[in-house]
């Protein structure tokens, strides 16, 4: 294929691997600049670290010390994805509680608010407000339920949630409605290097087998802990070192707390929980992994490690419910010998011409609250290099759904559904929750997964517009099953209004179906809880039913 | 004996499946019978499907509930049970509605996991509309309370008209009644043609039909007590009740059900909730009680991984279906006996197993007081 891929016009001008923030956020990029851009990716969009994460465009005050670099930066672009995606974005304040008595607690709440101090300066790049120091009696009234004894006082400061997988699912889109090929669930088995340039890769349908061959002039792989794999099918895996870092999320029924508070865990570390739309997220661990990226695993004392660290400053979080765990592997830069925290979480592009493969490069490391920098840096280096000088627009251009502000109340009114059900919709699709529901009748606006909650229109949309192709891909684009009915009640109809859509035979969508439960429940068995083991044992007999159903 | 206390000869906790087969094996014994009912428990949240149904005292239950819609499947008063050649497929088969043509699936707006085109596509068969005024809700239960009303299957019969003409049988959501256990058979008399309703999921209403038809099949003369009841071993032993009640007995049959019946309860560590009765896994190893157990025993070992199935530990229990005790050989005593999902290994086949299986212990622990005089 070699000669031939060489000879006919490149199929594009750019070849993306990897559907996370970064390609998703360079695909963007690039075809805002004009150029032709295909992106592979092997799972779904979002499948590892991007949708995966705490969740947050932090500045990372966790940084602020060992990399400040990184704290700018992420604090820069924070800003700037405001502007684009005000609708996916939501404030997050954050409470640390200092605990102890006398002038040691004094010291060390002194020294938090010396650093917060030093956090202010950034605050204004991403429209924070400035830290607050707050009495015991104040921190109560802010967090109730946290933990009374030798409470000292507290700091507040200002962070921002974010859907990461909505992030590169709007970036997609984005890149797509600008001329952006995109192949899911498509693996890339070769990088095709051939008289030291790289010029296309070879590639599998990972569903349905089919194989691919691309050819283009520029091959960027953004697999994030992938990436030294990906590398090694060009034979470069030495020059791309990743150390991965599992982190381990808990999702628990109900936003325990109005806002984020900081904890510690039993061995020193910083950890927290935070009120994430209907549910709070528990986070997060950092250890070095060496399991399977595709099928990371999360055992029992992961989860076990993040509720007692939390349980120490607030103990009611026993009182919610685990309703499931997320995992994903964080492309941390190499280094020997340097805990997992101590990681640099800044980011490089690597450009393999030197390492016998000219137009070849890696994008490493990297952060969610930065992606859009790390893509405009990528752009950058390599626009030019094909001739392209356009500038770039992606910090000034809204994402899809991102150029107005939607009247939730109007469009509840309009369409007869409640407040709650098209603020969670606006959340996920911004301006464009008005076509959505516009394409809808009346069954279409029937509630399918009511935790969450998910509206048939939606999942007929994601299906036919998102890229979707398994009902597992529906439901992280929409939160579908997600909630603490583990898709006991909605996988199924889920299924049908996806499988109508993508013509799935009724056996297949009972095996979509039966799939999905698979997933979710595989992600809830190592936090499962006391009372909870009766509902889980329900939900097995119902993937039974289904199960059972799906044999032909 | 004070009016708060009572005797029996063979007492069961449990009135699901395996419980209602050990009373009722149990009163055919010659024996008395008390049954301890503490809410719905497994049975209350089936789906309707009966997976294996085809043996004793299955037959037995389903004579005078059995509706039939011809050779292929049954529903028992809602149960929708796999044929004798042991293939439910469910919405891919309905030959007892095609017996020699076109069947119809009916477009009913409700939950939305039912789509009568995507069945029809597979059956062959035809969509209808459904008919202004036919019952209607969100979900299935809201649907099959609306067909509960008097009348309500002929009317709705009516009000298809000539949309069912040359149909060979109408199938629809599981939606046929709630409380009522005739609305089928009275639908299917109605139209003139057979009438059956797609496998739904834990908590439908036929799961619901089948627990009412379950309680309606205990004999009379059978009490049922509405409580929570622990075992109090001694040399009579009896049940104390939350209300403080005591009910003295010679056999007791815990047909508690498993996790989700709460035969056996997850606390730290898996327990067995009515006598303490020691647990254990599949491979024969003692599930130890909280306070020596290393913290966090690991739940998924319980979960079948591949096919579902929650059967990974429960009581160990002797050929005659007495309850062994920590040794694993003998029995706890001669007079508690295990049936039904709290025995590990069980509750694989749900209903029908559970169901041969009350009946067999039932039986057998009413023939054991004969023997101990």
């Amino acid at each position: 294929m070699t000669t031939e891929l060489a000879q006919r016009r490149p199929d594009c001008d750019v070849l993306i691997i990897g559907g996370g923030v970064n390609g998703t956020g360079l695909a963007r990029d690039l075809s805002l600049r004009g150029l032709r851009v295909i992106l592979l990716e092997r799972n779904d969009l979002a499948f590892g670290a991007s949708g995966n994460s705490s969740g947050m465009i932090h500045g990372g005050p966790r940084y602020l010390t060992t990399h400040p670099s990184v704290t700018r930066s992420s604090c820069v672009d924070s800003g700037y994805i405001q502007t684009i995606a005000p609708h996916m974005i939501f404030r997050i304040p954050f409470v640390m509680p200092v605990f102890g008595h006398g002038p040691i607690a004094k010291v060390r709440f002194d020294a938090f608010d010396a650093f917060f101090a030093v956090y202010d300066e950034y605050q204004p790049l991403k429209r924070g407000k400035p830290h607050t120091r707050l009495t015991p009696g104040e921190t109560l009234t802010l967090v109730p339920g946290l933990r009374e004894r030798d409470l000292y006082g507290s700091i507040t400061f200002d962070e921002w949630g974010i859907y990461g997988n909505r992030l590169c699912v709007a970036n997609a889109t984005d890149a797509v409605e600008h001329g952006c090929r995109l192949y899911m669930h498509t693996s890339v088995e070769r990088i095709v290097v051939e008289e030291g340039r790289a010029t296309g890769v070879a590639a599998r349908d990972r569903l349905d087998g089919r194989a691919y061959e691309f050819s283009a002039r520029v091959v960027v792989n953004c697999t994030g802990a992938w990436s030294p794999i990906t590398a090694a099918t060009a034979g470069v895996s030495q020059h791309v070192r990743v150390r991965p870092g599992k982190g381990v999320h808990l999702v628990l029924d109900r936003p325990v707390t109005d806002v984020g508070v900081m904890a510690e865990a039993i061995d020193g570390r910083q950890i927290f929980i935070e009120p994430w739309g209907n549910t709070s997220l528990i986070g997060t661990t950092d250890d070095d992994t060496y399991a399977d990226l595709d099928d990371l695993p999360v055992t029992t004392d992961e989860v076990r490690y993040l509720v007692e660290g939390v349980e120490q400053v607030l103990p009611r979080v026993r009182e919610a419910r685990i309703i499931g765990t997320t995992v994903g592997a964080r492309p941390s830069l190499y280094a020997w010998g340097k805990m997992e925290d101590a990681l640099s979480r800044e980011h490089e592009i690597v450009d393999h011409a030197a390492h016998g493969a000219e137009g070849l490069y890696s994008l490493i490391g990297g952060k969610l609250a930065s992606y859009r920098m790390f893509a405009q840096e990528a752009a950058d280096l390599i626009a030019p290099r094909l001739g392209n000088h356009a500038p770039c627009t992606t910090h000034t251009a809204p994402l899809p759904g991102g150029d107005r502000v939607v009247d939730i109340d109007k469009l509840a009114a309009r369409y007869e559904l409640t407040r709650f059900a098209v603020e969670r919709l606006v959340t996920r699709h911004g301006s464009r929750a008005e076509a959505i529901l516009a394409d809808s009748d009346r069954r279409g606006r029937t509630v399918v997964c009511h935790h969450e909650p998910v509206l048939a229109c939606e999942v007929r949309w994601v299906a036919k517009h998102e890229f979707a192709r398994t009902l597992a891909d529906v439901a992280r684009r929409t939160n579908l099953a997600h909630g603490a009915c583990g898709g006991n009640d909605c996988a199924l109809a889920g299924a049908v209004i996806a499988g109508d859509v993508l013509g799935w035979s009724p056996g297949e969508v009972r095996a979509q179906a039966a799939e999905l439960l698979r997933e979710r429940r595989r992600s809830r068995l190592p936090a499962i809880g006391d009372k909870q083991a009766r509902a889980e044992a329900l939900t097995m007999a119902a993937l039974r039913t289904l199960g059972r159903a799906a044999q032909p | 004996m004070s009016a708060r206390e009572s005797t029996a000869d063979v007492l069961v906790i449990g009135a699901g499946a395996a419980g209602v087969a050990a009373a009722r094996a149990a009163r055919e014994a010659g024996a008395s019978v008390a049954v301890v009912a503490d809410g719905g428990g497994a049975a209350a949240l089936g789906s309707g499907v009966v997976w294996g149904a085809a043996r004793e005292p299955f037959t037995a239950w389903a004579e005078g509930e059995v509706w039939r819609a011809g050779g292929r499947y049954v529903t028992v008063a809602g149960w929708l049970v796999e044929d004798a050649a042991g293939a439910l497929r469910s919405l891919l088969d309905v030959g007892a509605l095609a017996p020699g043509g076109t069947p119809g699936v009916l477009d009913l707006a409700t939950h939305p996991s039912w789509s009568a085109r995507l069945v029809a596509q597979t059956l062959g068969a035809r969509v209808i509309p459904a008919p202004d005024g036919a019952p209607g809700g969100e979900t299935f239960r809201e649907v099959a309370a609306g067909f509960d009303r008097e009348g309500a299957a002929e009317a709705f019969a009516r009000s298809l008209g000539s949309s069912c003409a040359g149909l060979s049988g109408l199938l629809l959501p599981p939606v046929l009644g709630l409380a009522r256990l005739d609305v089928a058979a009275r639908l299917s008399a109605a139209l003139g043609i057979p009438v059956g309703e797609a496998a739904g999921g834990p908590g439908d209403p036929p799961g619901t039909r089948a627990l009412r038809a379950l309680r309606r099949w205990l004999p009379d003369g059978v009490e049922v007590i509405n409580d929570r009841a622990t075992v109090r071993p001694g040399r009579v032993p009896g049940l104390v009740f939350r209300s403080g009640r005591l009910v003295k007995a010679r056999s007791v049959v815990l047909a508690t059900g498993g996790l989700v019946g709460g035969g056996l309860v997850f606390e730290d560590s898996l327990r067995e909730a009515a006598a303490d009765a020691p647990v254990w896994t599949r491979d024969r190893r003692r599930v130890l009680a909280r306070a020596g157990a290393a913290r966090g025993a690991d739940p998924t070992e319980w979960f079948d991984e591949h096919t579902g199935r929650a059967r990974g530990a429960g009581l160990r229990v002797d050929a005659a279906g007495r309850v062994l005790d920590a040794d694993g050989e003998t029995p706890l005593g001669e007079w508690l006996y295990a049936a039904g999902e709290v025995c590990v290994g069980r509750g694989g086949d749900g209903v029908a197993d559970a169901l041969a299986d009350g009946a067999r212990v039932g039986r057998s622990a009413a023939q054991a007081i004969g023997r101990r005089g």
